[in-house]
């Protein structure tokens, strides 16, 4: 018999099958699977793709829990400590090391850190200069990579927007034109003279 | 050969997932007061688990500065501050009732790290937090932070989960090189033992052994690591 190789996608599937309609979250899925590093990535998106549309219909539930975004938690790491480097904020809050110069940057722009250390081949260390409590909010979203999905996510809507418009209008003229004239005109059943 | 760079990495070893499931454990009894403790030996990544967790869980972290040892008023004041507080009352009492309010607001576990520097009469002030908020506490510390709990029998019968941070182990020497190099570093168990028999358990002295092993390798433009550069690496560690 011919050994079936499981999936990402299909192993997701079983272990969300395996709670019966019960909810569950996305770390007690991630127990269940013991995903390595590269999957654990993706597992977010699975859970929404896989579970949350199919799963519905097989009787399963996915009760989503929003992950906090990526600079929150860096703003949180900066309060704990008051003094960090752009390597901790890669290690303690996942961040990219371009995307945390980026974010530290930005807080260096509205005063919020200063540099307190570091320099000439050495890491800089930045200070909490100025604590706002909340995080300035101008300062999330600064990620290029996270733009420029949201421009791809924009521009595939206006494409497929396109391709509708396209498809009814090839419609309308399937008919020798009739349809059209008669949208044109207002009145179904005359043609324009 | 491209140079090999030591990526900072956050490794989930044991402690980390004990970490979690103790703080998943203490969730268990919502709806009254109660404490964690969680020691161990410097070096072993108690301050860093409970920062990232913190930061990922929205909790509240405060680290214990020994100026707090004459000032609860200025503790609270912190404590109000990290709950989001601008301009936290100056009186003790105000300061107080202010974190209270907050807490049950938005409840959040609150980490307080190296209590133990801290008088006996604070065990009081948690335990009257913790009573009247209903949020859970959890004390990081060294080793005499326990014995310093236990002994206050009402603080520490309302120790719900313990946790000791042990020496992190070779698995976690072999993934840490693996995952901070790009996976350009396979140290064999035999050489992560050296590595790991030379730290004693200590993560600080595995991150500084890797930094000299990553320079030596990058210095012979090699990524295989033979068991006379792992010597040489750790010979330049200071002891």
């Amino acid at each position: 018999m011919v050994k079936k190789t499981l999936t990402f996608a299909d192993r997701v599937r079983d272990a969300a099958h395996q709670y019966r309609g019960e909810p569950f979250g996305a770390d007690q899925l991630a127990e269940k699977l013991n995903p390595n590093a590269q999957e654990r990535a993706r597992l977010h998106d699975f859970m929404h793709e896989v579970v949350t549309q199919k799963g519905e219909d097989e009787g399963y539930r996915f009760v989503g829990k929003k992950r906090a975004a990526t600079e929150q938690v860096a703003w949180r790491i900066l309060r704990f400590r008051k003094v960090v480097t752009i390597a901790d904020l890669e290690e303690l809050a996942g961040m990219g090391a371009a995307h945390a110069r980026r974010w530290v940057h930005a807080l260096r722009d509205r005063g919020i850190v200063t540099r307190i250390g570091g320099g000439a081949g050495k890491p800089h260390i930045w200070k909490l200069a100025h604590d706002t409590v909340a995080m300035p909010d101008d300062t999330a979203g600064r990620d290029p990579d996270h733009r420029f999905r949201a421009h791809r996510k924009g521009a595939v809507r206006k494409i497929g927007e396109g391709q509708n418009a396209l498809r009814e209008a090839r419609e309308l003229l399937m008919d020798g034109g009739k349809a059209c004239d008669e949208a044109m005109a207002g009145q179904p059943g005359k043609t324009p003279n | 050969m491209h140079n090999i760079k030591l990526k900072p990495t956050f490794i989930k070893n044991k402690n980390v997932r004990n970490f979690t499931v103790m703080m998943d454990a203490l969730s268990l009894s919502e709806g009254e007061g109660r404490l964690g403790v969680i020691w161990g030996r410097a070096g072993r990544g108690k301050s860093r688990t409970a920062q990232w967790y913190a930061a990922h869980h929205d909790c509240i972290y405060l680290r214990v500065v020994s100026i707090w040892r004459n000032s609860e008023a200025g503790f609270l004041q912190a404590l109000c501050r990290e709950l989001g507080v601008s301009n936290p009352p100056k009186l003790k009492d105000s300061a107080f009732f202010t974190a209270v309010h907050c807490l049950m607001d938005t409840p959040k576990p609150v980490f307080i790290d190296e209590p133990e520097k801290l008088p006996a009469s604070y065990l009081d002030l948690f335990r009257d937090l913790t009573d009247m908020t209903a949020v859970p506490f959890v004390m990081v510390g060294e080793e005499e932070l326990e014995p310093w709990m236990k002994r206050h029998r009402r603080v520490f019968s309302r120790t719900f989960q313990r946790l000791e941070f042990d020496r992190i182990e070779v698995s976690d020497v072999i993934l840490y090189a693996s995952e901070a190099t790009g996976g350009k570093v396979k140290l064999t168990p035999e050489q992560a033992g050296m590595i790991h028999a030379d730290s004693d358990g200590d993560f600080r002295m595995v991150k500084r052994a890797m930094i000299n092993l990553v320079h030596v390798l990058n210095s012979r433009n090699t990524s295989a690591a033979d068991n006379e550069v792992i010597k040489i690496a750790i010979k330049m560690g200071l002891k």
